[in-house]
């Protein structure tokens, strides 16, 4: 029995080396791939936590194997043998990790900034408002004044719509609990709360369609909570579309309607 | 010791493989969950017996499958008049509505889901094969393009989602299941109701008229109701309502306009939905007194819709319209009320195209005037 669990701990390191080989290959596994201007950033400091982390995991987990075997009781029903710790040992290992978190906490501090402080925004006005609600994603562009909440809005649900290399800022609120407004391929993750109004930005380098996700929790319908995130190749598609969902918007007659 | 590691290891297996069975697609039909077909509870008070809602259980079953395997009557079903795909795409519709619906909508589309008595507004009852919002006039049945919309925007600030996201095809047959359901509900009760007017339940339970004749008669009531229903639907195309000229623009003139109508008791909709548009007018919100004794209860919404359900007037200030939020929707909103609900249609009212106008804009302009 004794070998059984040596082995099966000893399994661990090179079975999760594995696996996290195999999934980085396999789509849905791994990140979708970036496709914004500061998600190299923020894949760089996930890379270096990984490195980090990932080579503690596997030494931890050899170390255990290895006391598995060295401490372990040698025949069935033998006693393991016990020790009552080392002060220099638990030194060392508290003054490590605590010196790796405030590493980190310096080293992610500059992009924390660009992707969360609000004086970090692009100056460019507001493109949308998202309100988050239980469960779908409304979204209300300014229309030509560039007032949001004005009787020329164009209301649209769970479709935003942006453009290639745009500095894109929206408002993003809730109007009941606490959502996340998630977009993996933008790296942007941000949760909208209640009566607050939140800021986010991002600018995508990519044209194409990409998952908008709620990533909270925010009751039983949390799962169908998606929307679709379009980036149109020029700012000229974008106003294209926008010239189309405007006259939809504002559709008034048979002919108007049945342009759509 | 060995041998209870084993035992527990079985466990696990079993309760796996019970679960996989359990949730696989498919299921449902596997396990055969019996047909809520017949009738919803209050047809309870008709007062038929088991014998007499076997046999239309029976007959329904017939014309229109079983869950899983739903179609419309084979002599008289028309798919076109539905603008429906056919029987495939049916299955793929109900496949559908299972995972995406169901929990609220519930199994036969009675609005009955889990889910639903957490919500206010309730989900649709598809059975009464009436929907709130729609571009036709009160009497006739939605478009699918009305359904589409729907599905397509939710409705805003209530239970119903967005489907956006979803692929064209999916939305499609959403809708044609969407129309069976509520098709078959409603063929129901209407078959119900006149075996009850015409009291032929009542000899067929004495024993004065054998099954082989009541399912004859059963026939003959089904086609008759049948054909009524599905002509509605295959007339709802002609049956949408438009406005006479486009939108006159939002002057201060046309609002003021608007605003006196909505303040005049020959529109009345200052009676429910207030001056300041809140949806809390003197008929909506109140004192609810007992029926026998004349006590106040509670105080509370007092207005109910067809389906029994508590109906609130929209509070105009909020800048969203659950049948949608183009002119052209508010203005059918204006025109012809909502289905279904104490909001009546002011086209009843001899109001000209000029005033619905002046009406819409005065809506319009409320989220904004603070």
């Amino acid at each position: 029995m004794r070998k059984f669990w040596i082995a099966l701990f000893a399994l661990v390191p090179p079975l999760a080396v594995g696996f996290f080989l195999w999934a980085r290959g396999v789509e849905g596994l791994w990140f979708p791939p970036n496709a914004s201007e500061t998600g190299s950033d923020i894949d760089f400091l996930f890379w270096v936590i990984f490195a980090i982390t990932g080579i503690t995991f596997l030494g931890v987990e050899i170390v255990f194997a290895w006391f598995l075997w060295k401490y372990g009781g040698r025949e069935e029903g033998g006693k393991g043998v016990f020790t009552h710790g080392n002060h220099k040992l638990e030194t060392i290992w508290t003054i490590i990790p605590a010196g790796i978190l405030v590493f980190l906490a310096i080293f992610q501090y500059g992009t924390w900034e660009e992707a969360k402080f609000y004086s970090q925004a692009p100056d460019s006005p507001v493109h949308a408002r998202v309100l988050g609600g239980q469960f779908e994603w409304r979204i209300r562009y300014p229309g030509e004044d560039g007032v949001i909440w004005s009787p020329d809005d164009v209301e649209q649900v769970n479709e935003l719509h942006v453009w290639k290399n745009q500095p894109v800022k929206i408002l993003l609120e809730s109007r009941d609990v606490i959502h996340s407004f998630f977009i993996p391929q933008m790296r942007v993750k941000q949760d909208a709360m209640p009566g607050m109004k939140q800021w986010v930005w991002f600018t995508p380098v990519e044209s194409g369609e990409f998952e908008i996700a709620c990533a909270e929790l925010c009751g039983w319908g949390h799962y169908k909570m998606r929307a679709r995130l379009v980036v149109h190749e020029t700012e000229q598609d974008f106003q294209d579309w926008m010239a189309r969902a405007t006259a939809a918007q504002f559709a008034d007659t048979e002919e108007a309607a049945e342009e759509q | 010791m060995k041998a209870l590691d084993g035992l527990g290891l079985a466990a696990v297996a079993v309760l796996t493989a019970t679960g996989i069975a359990w949730m696989s697609p498919g299921s449902v039909t596997a396990r055969g969950i019996a047909l809520e077909y017949s009738l919803r509870p209050d047809t309870d008070e008709y007062g038929f017996q088991p014998a007499t809602l076997e046999a239309l259980e029976g007959k329904l079953l017939e014309k229109f499958g079983e869950h899983a395997s739903p179609h419309l009557p084979e002599d008289l079903g028309d798919y076109d008049a539905f603008g429906m795909g056919g029987e495939e795409e049916l299955a793929r519709g109900r496949e559908l509505y299972r995972t995406k619906c169901l929990h609220c909508h519930g199994v036969s589309g009675g609005g009955d889901g889990p889910t639903a008595k957490f919500l206010i507004p309730r989900p649709r009852n598809f059975r009464d094969g009436k929907v709130k919002f729609t571009s036709t006039l009160r009497a006739a049945k939605p478009t699918r393009e009305d359904l589409r919309r729907t599905l397509r925007d939710g409705v805003a600030y209530t239970a119903m989602p967005s489907f956006q996201v979803e692929e064209d095809e999916d939305i499609e047959a959403l809708i044609s299941y969407v129309q069976f359901l509520m098709l078959r509900g409603e063929v129901e009760r209407l078959v119900a109701l006149q075996i009850d007017d015409e009291g032929d339940f009542e000899d067929f339970e004495a024993g004065d008229m054998d099954a082989a004749e009541f399912s004859e008669l059963l026939d003959e009531y089904f086609e008759e109701q049948y054909e009524y229903i599905q002509d509605q639907w295959g007339s709802a195309e002609d049956e949408q309502v438009f406005p006479e000229g486009p939108r006159p623009p939002a002057t201060p003139e046309s609002i003021a306009r608007g605003r006196r109508l909505f303040m005049s008791e020959t529109a009345g909709c200052v009676n429910c939905h207030n001056g300041n548009g809140d949806g809390k007018g003197p008929n909506v919100y109140g004192e609810i007194l007992d029926p026998d004794t004349g006590e106040v209860l509670r105080i509370g919404y007092k207005l109910k819709d067809e389906w029994g359900n508590e109906a609130r007037p929209a509070d105009l200030r909020k800048g969203f319209y659950r049948g949608g939020n183009r002119p052209l929707d508010l203005y059918r909103r204006v025109h012809q009320g909502i289905k279904g609900t104490p909001m009546p249609a002011i086209a009843d009212m001899h109001a000209n195209d000029e005033d619905i106008w002046a009406l819409v804009n005065f809506v319009l302009s409320l989220p904004y005037n603070q």
